[in-house]
C-alpha cells in the first residue's frame, strides 16, 4: 500500500512537471499569433516561412498545450462532473464511485484511444505525412506522436488516482489519511 | 432482440442521462458509454469494432487542427490575466458606481460585456469563461445572489454564438450554402433583441428582489466630479485600451478574430505590467490556471465526440427522422414548430454541432418546399430564415441541463461555494427568456430577414 | 443474387452547395439503383462521421467504407495526388479525361492510392474554377507583392513566387476577413458555387481564367479491404454509377456557369480578365515550382512527366482538331 501511493505521487509529480514546461506554450502562442499580425501587416516575411507556417505553428501550439494537460487536470480534479446527486456523499463512497467510474468508463476510453493514436502517429510517421499546404509544415507525426504522449501522460494519471483510490479504501488509517485527496486548489 | 438492435443510439441516451450523474468526470462518462454501446453494437452486428478508429481522427479534427478554436486558449489566457492583475475587478466596482441608480446595474453591465465580447469571438467558451473569471467574483462579493449571477454570464457569454463573428453561423453557413456574410448579418437583430430582453428581465428583477440584486449606497463611491474623473481614468482607461486592440485588430483589418485573441493577450500582459503585477509568481499561476481550465474545455470534445459518433453509426440520426413520420405532421408550420420542439430537446444532450450535422440534413429538404408566403415576404428567402431561428434556437443547448457546455465551463471556472445546482436553477429564467425570444423571431420574421435586405443580400 | 451489403460514405462536399453536394449524392443514388439495392449505401454530410481532412485515413483504416472527395485534398500524404486532381495550367475537361481514362492516369492514380490500403475509382470531373476575387484590380505585377491572399495547393506556391503572402485561412473566416480587408484577395471556386457562397457582396472585381485549375478530378474513395468484398458486378456497379457522375458534372457544371456569372455582373461585379502579361508570369513560376516538386517527390514526377508526355503528343491535334 505503501508503494502505490509512492508510485502514484512520483507520478503526480511527473505531470505537474511536463504540465509546468507545456504551460509556458501559452507565451509561445501569443508571440507567434502577434508576429503574424505584424508581419503581415508590414509585409515583412522570413524568406521560406510566411504566414502559411506560421499559422500552421499556431495549431501545433494551441494542441500541445491542452494536450499535455489532459492529464495532470484529472489528478488535479478539474474535469468537469455532474454532482447534484453525489457532493454530499462521504468521502468513502465517493471513492468507490471514482473506482467504479475508473473501471467502467475511463479505463477502457483510455484503452481504446491511446491504441488508436498510436496507429494514428505511426500512420504518419511511415508515409512521412507532411502539412497538406504545398508551403506548409512538413514532419505531421510530430505533432501527431504528442497526442501520443499526451493520452499516454492521461492512461497515468488514470493510474494515479486508481492507486490512490485503492489506498483511500483499503490502506492502513495512516496512509489512507495521506491518500485523501488535497481539496481542489483550482 | 431486432428491436434492441434498431433502438441502441436511444437506449444509449437513456442510459447516459442516468449515469451522467454518478459524478464521475463527464468527458469519461460520454465516451465510456459511447464505449459500450459500440460493443453492444458489435454484438448485434450494427457495428464494427474498426468504426472506433474514427476516434482520433475526430478528436484530431475537431480540437488539434482546428485554427478557429485556437481563441479558447487565448480568450482564457487573457480572462484569468484581468482577473488575476485586478483589472477586471476595478473595472465592475467602477460600472457598478456609475449604474448605482439603475437596479441590477452591476448585472446589466455584465450582459453588455458579453454582447460586447459577442462581436469578439464566435467561441462559447471563449466568452463564458472570460466572463465568469472576471465578473463572477465580483458580482458574489457585492451580494449577489448566485443564481442571478451564474444565469447573467451564462446568457450573455452564450451570446458570442449568435452575434456575429460566430463558429456556428459558419458552420451553418457551409451546411445549407448559405453566404456567411448574409448569416451574419441576418442575426445581428435577434442577436441584439436577445441581449436587451435579458437586460430588461435583470432590471425588473432588480428592481422587485433588490435582495438578490444589492443596489450600492446612494453615497457609495465618488462624491465629486474630481473623484468621478479620477476613478473613470484608473478603472475605465486600461480595459478601453484591451477592447480597442482586440476590436481594432479585427474591425481595422490587421486580425481575424481568432488573432486578435492572441493581441488581445498581449495587450492583457501590457496592462499587467502596466499595474506593477506582472511578475514570475504571477505569471505562472494564471499559465497553470488557465491551462488547466483549457485541458478540460478540450477533453469535453474528446468524451463527446465519440459519443455523438456512435450515436450516429448506430442509426441515430434515421430514428429521429422517423420520429417525423411517427408523429405523423406534414404542414409547414407544423414541420416547422417540431423541428424547434426537437431542436430544443436534442439541446439537452448534444452540442450545437452535432445538432447541426443531424437536423439540418434531414429536415431542411423537407421545409424548402412549403410555401411559408405570406408569413416571410419571399418564399426563398425561408432557408435564411429557418437557420437562424435555429441558431436563437441553440443558444439553449448551451445552458440546459444535462448536457449543456455553457454550464460545464463556468462549473469549472466557479468558486466552490457555486455548485451544480445553483447553476442549474440559475440559468431557467434565461432558457424562458430565449424561447420567448425564438418566438417572436417565428412570429415576425423580419427580425431576422430585415437587417440582410437592407443591405440588399436578398434580392 | 449479390449478398447485400451497408455501405457508409461521407461527402466531403455539403449536400446543399452547387454541383458536388447534388452529384455526390447522385453518385450514392445511382449505385443504389443500379445494384438492385445489394449496396445499402448511406450518405452522410462533411464532418458527420469523420473531419473531412480525415477521410483518407479513416478509409485506408477502414474505420470508414468509403468517401467522396478529390485527390487533391491529399497532398499532405503525397503530393503526386495533386497531379490526378488539377495542377497550374493543367489540361482542361476533354484533354484531362483522355489522359485520365486512355493515357493511364486513372491507372497510375489507383496504383498510388493502393499504397495506401485504398482503392479508387475516378468519380467527377467539373469545369475551371475562377482565378479568385480581389478587393481592389490588379493593374499590374507590382500590384501583386505584398498582396494578402488566401490560396490553396500548389498554385499558392506560384503567387509566393510572384510576392503574394497566402494565408491559410479556413473556409468560415474567409469572408470576414475579406470584408475587413484582413486579406486583399481568395481563391475560391467556380461562379456557381461563389455566388452562393456570397463574395459578391465583399469583393468586386472576379478574376479569370483560373489557371491554376482549369479542370478538377474527384473521386470516390473505398477501403480496399471492403473494395475486394464486392461481388463483380458490384464493382461494376459502382465503375459505372461513377462514370455517369463524371458526365454529369462536365454537363452540369458546364451548363450552370453562365446564369450564375450573368447574375453576378448583375449584382455589380467585374469580371476581369487576366492580360497575357500576367499568364505568361505565373506560368514561368509555375514551372519552376513544378520542378521544384519533382526533384522532391519521385512520385509526383513520375505521374508529372506522364501527363506532360501525354499532353506533348496530343497537342499536334489540340492545335489543329480545334478552333482557336
Ligand atoms: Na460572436
Ligand atoms: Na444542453
Amino acid at each position: 500500500m505503501g508503494a502505490l501511493l509512492g508510485v502514484s505521487n512520483a507520478i503526480d509529480r511527473l505531470l505537474a512537471r511536463i504540465a509546468w514546461w507545456f504551460g509556458w506554450l501559452f507565451v509561445a502562442l501569443v508571440f507567434v499569433i502577434c508576429w503574424d499580425i505584424l508581419t503581415r501587416k508590414i509585409g515583412f516575411q522570413i524568406p521560406g516561412f510566411g504566414s502559411t507556417p506560421i499559422q500552421e505553428l499556431e495549431w501545433h501550439l494551441h494542441g500541445m498545450l491542452f494536450i499535455f494537460w489532459l492529464g495532470y487536470a484529472y489528478v488535479r480534479n478539474v474535469h468537469v462532473r455532474i454532482d447534484v446527486f453525489t457532493a454530499g456523499k462521504t468521502p468513502r463512497q465517493q471513492a468507490k464511485l471514482e473506482i467504479f467510474g475508473l473501471i467502467v468508463f475511463a479505463i477502457p476510453y483510455c484503452a481504446v484511444a491511446t491504441y488508436y493514436s498510436y496507429l494514428f502517429a505511426q500512420t504518419a510517421f511511415i508515409q512521412n505525412e507532411s502539412s497538406d499546404a504545398p508551403n506548409g509544415l512538413p514532419h505531421r507525426w510530430i505533432i501527431k506522436f504528442c497526442l501520443v504522449l499526451g493520452l499516454l501522460l492521461l492512461d497515468l494519471a488514470v493510474a494515479s488516482v486508481l492507486m490512490r483510490k485503492l489506498v483511500m479504501l483499503f490502506g492502513p488509517p495512516d496512509l489512507a489519511a495521506r491518500a485523501a485527496p488535497p481539496a481542489a486548489s483550482h | 432482440m431486432e428491436w434492441i438492435a434498431d433502438h441502441l443510439a436511444i437506449l444509449m441516451f437513456l442510459v447516459l442521462t442516468f449515469i451522467m450523474f454518478v459524478g464521475y468526470p463527464v468527458a469519461f462518462v460520454l465516451g465510456g458509454v459511447a464505449l459500450s454501446f459500440g460493443v453492444l453494437g458489435i454484438f448485434f452486428d450494427v457495428f464494427r469494432p474498426a468504426q472506433f478508429g474514427s476516434l482520433i481522427p475526430r478528436i484530431w479534427g475537431q480540437a488539434v487542427q482546428n485554427q478557429v478554436l485556437i481563441a479558447v486558449p487565448m480568450f482564457v489566457f487573457m480572462g484569468t490575466i484581468l482577473e488575476r492583475s485586478g483589472v477586471a475587478d476595478e473595472l465592475l466596482k467602477a460600472l457598478q458606481v456609475l449604474t448605482r441608480r439603475i437596479p441590477g446595474g452591476l448585472a446589466m453591465s455584465v450582459t453588455i460585456m458579453g454582447t460586447i465580447m459577442a462581436a469578439t469571438t464566435g467561441i462559447v467558451g471563449a466568452s463564458v469563461i472570460m466572463l465568469t473569471l472576471i465578473a463572477l467574483p465580483t458580482m458574489l462579493e457585492r451580494g449577489y445572489s448566485k443564481e442571478l449571477s451564474v444565469g447573467t454570464i451564462a446568457s450573455a457569454g452564450t451570446l458570442g454564438i449568435l452575434i456575429p463573428p460566430s463558429i456556428m453561423l459558419v458552420i451553418m453557413g457551409d451546411l445549407m450554402t448559405i453566404s456567411v456574410g448574409t448569416l451574419f448579418t441576418a442575426a445581428i437583430l435577434p442577436g441584439v433583441i436577445m441581449s436587451l430582453v435579458y437586460l430588461i428581465y435583470i432590471g425588473i428583477l432588480a428592481a422587485a428582489r433588490p435582495d438578490l440584486a444589492p443596489p450600492l449606497a446612494a453615497d457609495a463611491g465618488p462624491q465629486s466630479h474630481q473623484e468621478l474623473i479620477r476613478l473613470l481614468l484608473r478603472s475605465f482607461l486600461p480595459p478601453a485600451f484591451l477592447i480597442f486592440v482586440v476590436l481594432g485588430s479585427i474591425f481595422g483589418g490587421f486580425a481575424t478574430p481568432t488573432e486578435a485573441g492572441g493581441a488581445g493577450c498581449a495587450g492583457a500582459l501590457l496592462l499587467a505590467w502596466w499595474n506593477g503585477r506582472l511578475n514570475m509568481k504571477m505569471l505562472t499561476d494564471v499559465i497553470e490556471s488557465s491551462a488547466l481550465t483549457n485541458a478540460l474545455v478540450f477533453f469535453i470534445i474528446f468524451g463527446a465526440t465519440l459519443f455523438s459518433f456512435v450515436f450516429r453509426a448506430l442509426g441515430g440520426d434515421d430514428l429521429v427522422a422517423e420520429l417525423l413520420t411517427a408523429v405523423g405532421i406534414d404542414t409547414g408550420w407544423e414541420i416547422l414548430i417540431f423541428v424547434m420542439g426537437l431542436v430544443f430537446i436534442m439541446g439537452f444532450f448534444f452540442d450545437w454541432l452535432e445538432i447541426c450535422l443531424i437536423v439540418l440534413p434531414i429536415f431542411a429538404p423537407l421545409l424548402r418546399v412549403v410555401d411559408f408566403t405570406p408569413h416571410i415576404a419571399a418564399n426563398k428567402d425561408f432557408m435564411l430564415w429557418f437557420v437562424v431561428l435555429i441558431a436563437v434556437n441553440l443558444q439553449s443547448a448551451f445552458l440546459t441541463p444535462p448536457f449543456g457546455f455553457a454550464l460545464f465551463y463556468m462549473k469549472s471556472t466557479v468558486p466552490p461555494s457555486v455548485t451544480m445546482g445553483h447553476i442549474y436553477r440559475g440559468i431557467i429564467p434565461f432558457v424562458v427568456l430565449q424561447v420567448i425570444a425564438l418566438a417572436s423571431c417565428m412570429i415576425w420574421p423580419e427580425i431576422i430577414l430585415w437587417l440582410p435586405r437592407y443591405f440588399g443580400f436578398l434580392d | 443474387q449479390d449478398k447485400k451489403v451497408r455501405v457508409q460514405m461521407q461527402s466531403n462536399f455539403a449536400s446543399t452547395l452547387a454541383l458536388l453536394g447534388p452529384n455526390a449524392n447522385f453518385t450514392v443514388d445511382q449505385i443504389r439503383k443500379l445494384s438492385n439495392g445489394s449496396i445499402d449505401i448511406k450518405f452522410f454530410e462533411p464532418g458527420a462521421l469523420v473531419p473531412p481532412g480525415q477521410a483518407f485515413d479513416s478509409v485506408a483504416s477502414g474505420a470508414l467504407d468509403m468517401a467522396w472527395a478529390t485527390p487533391g485534398y491529399w497532398t499532405g500524404k503525397d503530393i503526386a495526388f495533386a497531379v490526378f486532381s488539377t495542377v497550374p495550367f493543367g489540361p482542361g475537361l476533354g484533354e484531362y479525361l483522355a489522359w485520365m481514362k486512355q493515357g493511364g492516369g486513372e491507372k497510375m492514380m489507383q496504383d498510388l492510392y493502393a499504397k495506401y490500403n485504398i482503392h479508387s475509382v475516378m468519380c467527377h470531373l467539373i469545369p475551371p474554377e475562377a482565378s479568385g476575387w480581389f478587393r481592389k484590380e490588379i493593374k499590374t505585377l507590382e500590384d501583386l507583392k505584398g498582396l494578402k491572399m488566401r490560396f490553396f495547393g500548389l498554385g499558392a506556391n506560384v503567387m509566393q513566387k510572384l510576392g503574394v503572402s497566402t494565408q491559410l485561412l479556413q473556409a468560415g473566416e474567409i469572408f470576414q476577413a475579406l470584408q475587413l480587408g484582413t486579406i486583399d484577395a481568395t481563391e475560391f471556386s467556380m461562379p456557381v458555387m461563389d455566388l452562393s457562397l456570397g463574395f459578391h457582396q465583399v469583393a468586386k472585381y472576379y478574376y479569370f481564367p483560373g489557371w491554376h485549375q482549369q479542370a478538377t478530378v474527384g473521386d470516390l474513395i473505398i477501403n480496399k479491404a471492403k473494395w475486394d468484398s464486392f461481388s463483380p458486378h458490384q464493382k461494376l456497379v459502382i465503375e459505372a454509377a461513377c462514370d455517369q457522375t463524371v458526365l454529369r458534372g462536365m454537363s452540369l457544371g458546364e451548363s450552370l456557369q453562365p446564369k450564375a456569372l450573368a447574375e453576378l455582373t448583375s449584382k455589380g461585379v467585374n469580371l476581369v480578365t487576366w492580360t497575357p502579361e500576367f499568364l505568361k508570369a505565373f506560368e514561368k513560376a509555375w514551372e519552376e515550382v513544378a520542378a521544384e516538386q519533382a526533384a522532391k517527390s519521385p512520385e509526383f514526377k513520375k505521374a508529372w512527366d506522364s501527363l506532360n508526355k501525354f499532353r506533348k503528343e496530343y497537342a499536334i491535334w489540340k492545335d489543329r482538331g480545334y478552333l482557336q
